[in-house]
C-alpha cells in the first residue's frame, strides 16, 4: 500500500471519526463537543487537500484516453 | 507543479478575499420577482454560486480528482454558509452528519458492491467470454454499446436507480473493450433519460406530491415531460453514436437511434398517461430487448463499417486482451453473465412484487435530526428518520449478494486462481478508500448549500434575473438541483413548487415548466459529480472526473437550451 493511500485512508477514518463527534454536539447543542468534531472533520478534509497542494507529486502520465474522447 | 503553485496561490487570496466578499454582501434586496425569506442580491447569489464554479473550474480546468476539489469547495461553502448565509454551528455540523450519512447511505453503499462484483467478475476472466457472447449477438461494435450503455443502462435505470446503471454498466463496456473514459461518459449519457420515470416513477411521484397538482394538470405535465424526455432520449442515441464515429457513426446508428428512441422515449410519452409507476420499467425493456432484434437486421448483423482502431472510444485490441486471464478452461457466456443474472433476478423479484418489497422494506436504519434554523429563518425540517436504508430491499444489498454468489459460483468452476479472493479485496479496497472520502466531502458540500437555503437563492436570483425570460431558464435549474444532489427525486422535491410559483408569477404553463424542470434535472444526472464520481471509481480511473464533465457538461446544458428554447415557444 503505497503513502497516498496510507493518507486517504487517514483522511477517511478522521472524517468518519469526526462524524458522531458532531452528531452528537448538534443535536444537544454543545458548542465544545461541536468543535472538537469540526476540527477531526476539518483535518480529515485538510490531509486530502494537502496532499493535492503540498505532498510531492510522483511522475503520472495522463489516462491514455482522455484526450481522444473529448 | 507550477500550475499547482498558482492554484495554492489563487486559493489563498480568494480565502483572505472571502470575509470582504461576505460583508459586501448587501441584505436588502432590489425589486422581486419572487419573495425568499433569504435575501435575493447580486452578493448573496454570488456567493451562493462561488463554490460551485470554483469545483468546477478545479475538475475541469485543472483536472484535480472529485477528492481534493470536494473538500476544498467544502471548506468554501462552510465558510460561506456562516458568514453570509448566517448558519449558526448547530445548523452547521448537523448538515456535515446528514451529509456524511447520505454519502455513506446513498451512494458509497452502492459504489463498494459494485466495485466487488467487477473485482469478481475480472477476477474470474468473464469479460472475454462475455465480449465473445455480445459478439454472437451482434457482430457490430456500436449496436454492442447501445446495447449496453443506452439499452441495459435505461432498463436498469426502470427498475433500480441509485446509481447502479452506472455502476454496472460501465465496466461492463470496459470488459467489451471501450476505453475506460468513454465507458463512463457513454454511460452517464445513456442512462439519464430514464431517471424521471426509473426506479419506479419516484421522481415523478415526488414532483406530484410536493406540487400538489390534479390528475388532469398531472396528465399534461406528463405529456410535455414525455416530449422532452424523449428529446433527451434522441440525443443520448446520437450522442453516444457520433462519440463512436463523428458522422459516420451517427450514420450507421441512425436506424438504431430511430427504433430504440421509439420504444423508449416514444414508450414514455405514451405509457406517461397510463401508468406512472411501470412506465419506465415498460419502456426500459421494450428498449432493450429490442437490441437483440436489430442484431438480426442487415444493418447490424456485420462488423461495424468504422474499423475499431478508427472509433476513438475503443481500447486497441492488444489493450483489451490484457484484461481477458489465459491459461484457464473456456466459460461460457452465460456463466460468465451469472452475477448480473442473479443481480436482475434479485432487483425484479424484490422490486416489482409490492408485499414482499414491503415486507422487507420494514427494516430501516435512519437518525433523528432536529429542526435547524438559519440567521435568516431558513428552517430545515425535523427529520424523524433521516436518509432511511433499507437493507434488505436496496440495490446495494442485491449487488453485494450478486459479488458474493458470482464469487462461489465462479470459484466452484474453478475459474478463481488460488490467492483470488486476496486480490478481490485488495483491488476493492484500493478503489473504495479514494472514493469514499470524495464523496464524502461532495455530499457534504451539498447538503450544506440545500440546509442553508443557498440553492434555494441560486434559483431564485435566476428567477428574478430572467423575469419574463424564466421560462427558457427552468430547465437550468433542475440541471441545478440534480448537479446539486444528484438525484431527479431529491431536485423535484427542491424546486418543483420554486417552478409552479415562477409560472403563477410570468403568466406562463406551470405544466411546461414542471416538465421542465423534471427533464432538466433528468440531464442534470450526467453531470451530478456523484454519478461522474461512481462512473470513474467502477472503471478505475478515478480523478478524472473533470474529463467525463467536458463532455456531459455540454451535452447536458445543450440539452436544457434546447428543452428552454421549447418551453418559451410553448
Amino acid at each position: 500500500m503505497n503513502k497516498k493511500m496510507k493518507l486517504l485512508i487517514v483522511a477517511s477514518l478522521l472524517a468518519l471519526m469526526g462524524t458522531p463527534i458532531l452528531y452528537v454536539g448538534g443535536k444537544d447543542n454543545n458548542p465544545t463537543t461541536m468543535m472538537i468534531g469540526f476540527i477531526v472533520f476539518c483535518l480529515g478534509m485538510g490531509v486530502v487537500l494537502y496532499m493535492k497542494l503540498f505532498a510531492k507529486a510522483p511522475a503520472k502520465t495522463p489516462p491514455s484516453d482522455a484526450k481522444k474522447t473529448s | 507543479m507550477k500550475t499547482n503553485r498558482w492554484v495554492t496561490f489563487a486559493t489563498l487570496f480568494l480565502f483572505l478575499a472571502l470575509p470582504f466578499v461576505c460583508f459586501a454582501a448587501p441584505t436588502e434586496g432590489s425589486k422581486q420577482l419572487l419573495d425568499f425569506i433569504i435575501p435575493v442580491t447580486w452578493g448573496n447569489w454570488l456567493a451562493a454560486i462561488f463554490p460551485l464554479i470554483l469545483l468546477l473550474i478545479l475538475l475541469v480546468k485543472y483536472r484535480w480528482g472529485a477528492a481534493e476539489a470536494g473538500a476544498l469547495a467544502w471548506i468554501f461553502v462552510a465558510l460561506i454558509s456562516v458568514f453570509v448565509f448566517r448558519t449558526p454551528m448547530e445548523t452547521l455540523a448537523l448538515s456535515t452528519v446528514k451529509g456524511v450519512w447520505s454519502a455513506i447511505f446513498s451512494i458509497l453503499i452502492v459504489v463498494w458492491p459494485a466495485i466487488l462484483i467487477y473485482a469478481v467478475t475480472n477476477e474470474a476472466g468473464a469479460f472475454e467470454p462475455f465480449r465473445k457472447g455480445i459478439e454472437r449477438i451482434t457482430p457490430n461494435r456500436l449496436l454492442q454499446i447501445m446495447a449496453f450503455s443506452w439499452g441495459f443502462a435505461g432498463f436498469l435505470q426502470g427498475v433500480t436507480g441509485f446509481g447502479v446503471p452506472v455502476a454496472i454498466a460501465a465496466p461492463l463496456l470496459v470488459g467489451i473493450g471501450v476505453r475506460p473514459l468513454a465507458a463512463v461518459i457513454i454511460v452517464l449519457i445513456g442512462h439519464a433519460w430514464n431517471n424521471t420515470f426509473g426506479t419506479l416513477a419516484v421522481a415523478w411521484l415526488a414532483l406530484k406530491e410536493v406540487t400538489q397538482i390534479g390528475p388532469a394538470d398531472a396528465a399534461i405535465t406528463a405529456f410535455y415531460a414525455g416530449i422532452f424526455i424523449w428529446l433527451f432520449n434522441i440525443v443520448a442515441g446520437l450522442t453516444i453514436c457520433w462519440l463512436y464515429g463523428r458522422m459516420k457513426g451517427i450514420r450507421e446508428g441512425l436506424p438504431a437511434v430511430i427504433i430504440i428512441s421509439l420504444l423508449q422515449g416514444g414508450g414514455t410519452l405514451v405509457l406517461g398517461q397510463w401508468n406512472d409507476n411501470l412506465n419506465g420499467f415498460i419502456a426500459g425493456v421494450l428498449g432493450f430487448l429490442v437490441v437483440f432484434a436489430l442484431g438480426r437486421t442487415h444493418w447490424y448483423n456485420k462488423p461495424s463499417s468504422i474499423p475499431p482502431e478508427e472509433s476513438p472510444v475503443l481500447m486497441p485490441e492488444t489493450d483489451v486482451k490484457i484484461q481477458s486471464v489465459s491459461g484457464k478452461k473456456e466459460m461460457g457466456f452465460h456463466l460468465a453473465f451469472s452475477p448480473y443474472y442473479i443481480l436482475l433476478a434479485l432487483t425484479l423479484g424484490v422490486g416489482l412484487i409490492q408485499p414482499l418489497k414491503s415486507f422487507l422494506g420494514q427494516w430501516k436504519w435512519s437518525l433523528y435530526f432536529p429542526a435547524t434554523t438559519t440567521g435568516f429563518g431558513f428552517t430545515s425540517a425535523e427529520a424523524l428518520a433521516y436518509g432511511a436504508f433499507r437493507p434488505l430491499s436496496h440495490g446495494a444489498t442485491f449487488l453485494f449478494l450478486s459479488a458474493v454468489i458470482g464469487y462461489i459460483i465462479f470459484n466452484a468452476k474453478g475459474y478463481v486462481k488460488p490467492g483470488g479472493l486476496g486480490r478481490i479485496l485488495h483491488s476493492t479496497i484500493e478503489k473504495c478508500i479514494p472514493a469514499t472520502i470524495a464523496m464524502v466531502s461532495l455530499v457534504c458540500l451539498s447538503v450544506l448549500m440545500r440546509e442553508t437555503g443557498s440553492v434555494n437563492v441560486l434559483a431564485y436570483g435566476v428567477g428574478n434575473a430572467t423575469g419574463d425570460y424564466y421560462a427558457f431558464m427552468s430547465p437550468f435549474v433542475g440541471v441545478l438541483g440534480a448537479f446539486m444532489t444528484g438525484s431527479n427525486t431529491a431536485a423535484n422535491i427542491l424546486f418543483s413548487t420554486f417552478q409552479q410559483t415562477a409560472a403563477e408569477v410570468i403568466g406562463g404553463n406551470p405544466a411546461t415548466l414542471l416538465a421542465a424542470q423534471t427533464a432538466g434535472a433528468a440531464a442534470g444526472n450526467t453531470i451530478a459529480p456523484g454519478n461522474v464520481l461512481l462512473g470513474t471509481t467502477t472503471v478505475g480511473i478515478l480523478g478524472s472526473e473533470g474529463d467525463v464533465l467536458r463532455v456531459t457538461m455540454v451535452v447536458a446544458l445543450g440539452l436544457a437550451a434546447v428543452i428552454g428554447l421549447a418551453v418559451l415557444l410553448i
